[in-house]
């Protein structure tokens, strides 16, 4: 049983992190290629 | 007479004649009812004739599809090659647009490991358990690569079960989205996200691809392909690799997907109780799934002026577009005019990755 919840803990807090990471790495990638590249675009 | 000893017919038993109606259902239901049919008829038809006797089909090392089996899902050939499909075909668009979306395909994995918790109280392994767990996250090819990883033995069954659902997702989640949201929430109009640039949708393949891997280095055969496939997309410069990955690769890999995944349903391995159990669980961790997705949706909407429609919640389970229009419809029950298809696209494409993640660490934690 101690072995199914450290996998359920870790299975969910991880996929959060990932997608935050994820989130997070979004967010710089606007910051560097989003903006004004989507302005001229426009 | 040797002949007549050598008769299929001779060694056909009462549950290979089972399986025949269960292949030859799905066979109908990919023909006249559309549900999935790509998958579901060459799993059909793969269904019916591994349960004709005497035929070696599956007889390792010797069985045609069982070489496809082996080959491809064993060496895990072919979910990889269907991910650089998906990545061929996928607009991130709608997902860098309005990244707080993101976290809508996080809490849709709850629904997984929910049901791989509960599947292991019910006498399930922890690895069979996470296999039937993966079937919330309505993903095809990550069940056939975490079961083939984990669970062999429980491959068919879940597969099915997975595609089922996905084919049924019309019917399973407009209930539950009615049952989670009121009548102003799903009226509730987004904001237009903002103008992608072509740059930022180019490096986020890239992007993605490393910090996902670096993160969860169990997930990079399909990530990898995944984010691949969109390189081919957004770069513009290989038009033949990006037309034959979504296209042609995809369709010849699908039928040998289909073909090996229906084989592995023989009535020995599939006429037990488990597998109906698998059944319950499956559905019941794609509800969950669902869900956890709205009522995230609602939970986000206390903390923002910029509402979210709880709807777009749904569309967290990776039923790729199958889940998203399902957003727009009932969206626009409430509200003809609502237009939901491009925000849901976002969480629905971020319930791609989540559920590889998912799968990822499944297999990190319990191979």
């Amino acid at each position: 049983m101690q072995a199914a919840l450290e996998v359920f803990v870790n299975g969910i807090s991880g996929v959060f992190i990932g997608l935050a990471v994820l989130y997070a790495a979004i967010k710089i990638n606007k910051l560097l290629n989003g903006q004004e590249v989507a302005k001229k675009e426009e | 007479m040797v002949f007549f000893d050598n008769m299929g017919l001779m060694a056909l038993t009462p549950g290979m004649v089972f399986m025949w109606l269960i292949g030859l259902t799905l066979v109908y239901l990919a023909i006249t009812k559309q549900y999935e049919p790509l998958l579901l008829l060459p799993i059909g038809f793969g269904i019916v004739i591994t349960n004709l006797p005497l035929t070696y089909l599956m007889e390792p090392g010797e069985g045609l599809i069982w070489r496809f089996y082996h080959y491809g899902i064993e060496w895990e050939i072919i979910p990889p090659l269907i991910f650089l499909g998906l990545g061929a075909l996928t607009d991130f668009g709608s997902l860098l647009a309005q990244p707080r979306l993101i976290f809508l395909g996080a809490a849709a994995q709850v629904g997984v490991y929910v049901t791989f918790f509960i599947a292991y109280t019910m006498g399930f392994s922890l690895q069979e358990a996470a296999t039937i767990g993966i079937i919330g996250g309505a993903d095809g090819p990550t069940t056939i690569f975490l079961a083939s990883k984990l669970a062999p033995q429980l491959l068919g069954a879940c597969a099915v079960a997975a595609y089922s659902y996905m084919a049924l997702v019309p019917m399973i989640m407009p209930p539950i989205m009615k049952l989670l949201t009121t009548d102003t929430e799903r009226k509730i109009r987004m904001k237009k996200g903002r103008k992608v640039s072509s740059r930022e949708k180019l490096f986020f393949p890239l992007i993605a691809a490393m910090v996902i891997i670096l993160l969860v280095p169990a997930s990079a055969p399909l990530i990898a392909m995944f984010m691949l496939g969109n390189l081919f997309r957004e770069s513009k410069v290989v038009e033949r690799l990006n037309e034959v990955s979504q296209n042609a690769l995809m369709n010849i890999v699908t039928i040998f997907l289909g073909l090996s995944v229906g084989a592995t349903m023989n009535a020995d391995v599939f006429l037990r109780k488990e597998v109906i159990f698998i059944f319950f669980l499956g559905l019941f961790a794609f509800m969950i799934s669902t869900a956890s997705g709205i009522l995230l949706a609602k939970f986000m909407n206390l903390f923002t002026q910029n509402k979210i429609n709880p709807l777009v919640g749904a569309a967290g389970v990776s039923a790729v577009p199958m889940a998203a229009r399902v957003v727009q419809k009932v969206g626009a029950e409430a509200d003809k005019k609502n237009y939901l298809l491009m925000f849901a696209m976002g969480p629905n494409i971020a319930g791609v990755i989540g559920t590889v993640i998912a799968a990822g660490i499944f297999i990190s934690i319990l191979k």
